[in-house]
């Protein structure tokens, strides 16, 4: 983890974030329900329990949106990088603005009978033949259900409890859950909204949402798949030129077996550690040396090149590679050291 | 150690970003329109209502 930056404790940095986003929510929420009214001569909701709805359910989805936009912008444009690592907060008011949404849906629609207004809810439209008037709501329920456990698992506990495959993998269905919220408004809002506002505001937001992912995943193609890996031998592989690799950067080389290695250059000198970030698997190839450890692009996690290890007080440990230089070209041994083993860097050009 | 989730994740958004587009066209295309030339009817309250 870095010794420098600080993404899970509280900071000034993050206090100033999170007032930004409480500041930014409440007062989409308030000119929503107080302010919008008095200039919308399409849509009028007959009760503030119906614009409340519509106030917390557009503003969990815009969150939504834009908190899947941050990700591939980050990887885009560092400039991004605060935004992504300070996203679990927003992630948790998403959850919340949902939750609220919710409650003022149930209140509305479903607090009038006989018996639990739960109950209400899953009966009250059992019309699943057919597509125009579908159940809509247990989508938004579903995708619900996703942020609440998305957000009480955030927690870095979480983290080390699951190991970082598992909660990545419990985290990656907020995809399903942005799908889910996705068909839950076209076939609820969308079939009776007249409003052009919101309607244009979620055909961009979706759209964004594609395109941007679109094009991480197409970078991603680029990073890992160059340079080729040719065998050299059984144990050694060409992982590329001593040009490839600008100065603090990195290069990624797949292996056949499929594993990711990233070579840093740092100081004139040549290192190989694992691709893979101990925190949440983020891609280290990406990332820079920083302070002279290479430091994980997603939340600032860092590790000596020579050794894989996060400097002192943290404990994270990475495999480490041998490598070896053969004119300008980089030799690397596809065998990984064990988690912390230290390997000499190779000089440029010191024969 | 291998980083499958980032295949899973370019595998996923491939498909959505074929899917949510479709969604979003499907569900204007069945919207229901109303008649916009029939003038609204006021119905009258029932006799004997305050």
């Amino acid at each position: 983890m870095s010794a420098a930056y600080k993404p899970v404790t509280w900071n000034v940095v993050k206090l100033a974030y999170d007032a930004v986003l409480v500041i930014a929510v409440g007062l989409y929420i308030y000119l929503f329900i107080h302010v919008a009214p008095a200039y919308d001569r399409v849509t009028l909701y007959d009760d503030e329990g119906m614009t409340k709805v519509a106030a917390f359910g557009s503003c969990a989805f815009l969150m939504f949106t834009f908190i899947l936009c941050i990700g591939p912008l980050a990887r885009l444009d560092p400039r991004f990088l605060p935004l992504l690592y300070n996203r679990r907060h927003f992630g948790v008011l998403t959850a919340a603005m949902a939750a609220m949404h919710a409650e003022y849906v149930i209140e509305w629609y479903f607090d009038y009978g006989h018996m639990s207004r739960w109950v209400e809810f899953l009966i009250g439209n059992t019309s699943y033949g057919q597509v125009l008037g579908f159940p809509f709501e247990l989508f938004g329920l579903f995708a619900l259900i996703v942020l609440l456990v998305m957000a009480a698992t955030s927690h870095d506990f979480w983290l080390r409890f699951l190991t970082p495959p598992v909660w990545k993998a419990i985290h990656m269905a907020a995809y399903i859950a942005y799908a889910s919220a996705v068909i839950h408004i076209a076939l609820g809002h969308l079939q009776s909204a007249y409003n052009p506002v919101f309607l244009v505001c979620f055909v961009i937001g979706v759209v964004s949402v594609c395109v941007l992912h679109a094009l991480a995943a197409r970078l991603d193609g680029r990073v890992e798949k160059s340079p080729a890996v040719d065998a050299v031998g059984a144990q050694w592989v060409e992982a590329g030129r001593v040009g490839d690799i600008a100065e603090g950067h990195g290069l990624v080389v797949v292996l056949t077996e499929g594993e990711r290695v990233a070579i840093f250059r740092h100081g004139g000198r040549l290192s190989a550690i694992s691709n893979v970030c101990a925190h949440q698997n983020g891609p280290l190839g990406e990332g820079l040396i920083v302070d002279g450890c290479v430091t994980c692009p997603w939340h600032g996690y860092q590790y000596r090149p020579e050794d894989g290890c996060a400097p002192a007080p943290y404990t994270e440990k990475l495999s480490t590679y041998r490598l070896r230089l053969a004119g300008d070209r980089i030799l690397l041994d596809r065998h990984a050291n064990p988690p912390g083993t230290y390997v000499e860097p190779v000089t440029i050009g010191g024969g | 150690m291998q980083r499958l989730h980032r295949q899973a994740h370019a595998r996923i958004w491939m498909v959505l970003a074929l899917l949510l587009p479709a969604i979003i066209v499907l569900a204007l295309v069945i919207r229901q329109n109303g008649p916009t030339e029939a003038p609204p009817v006021r119905l009258s309250a029932p006799q004997g209502s305050p």
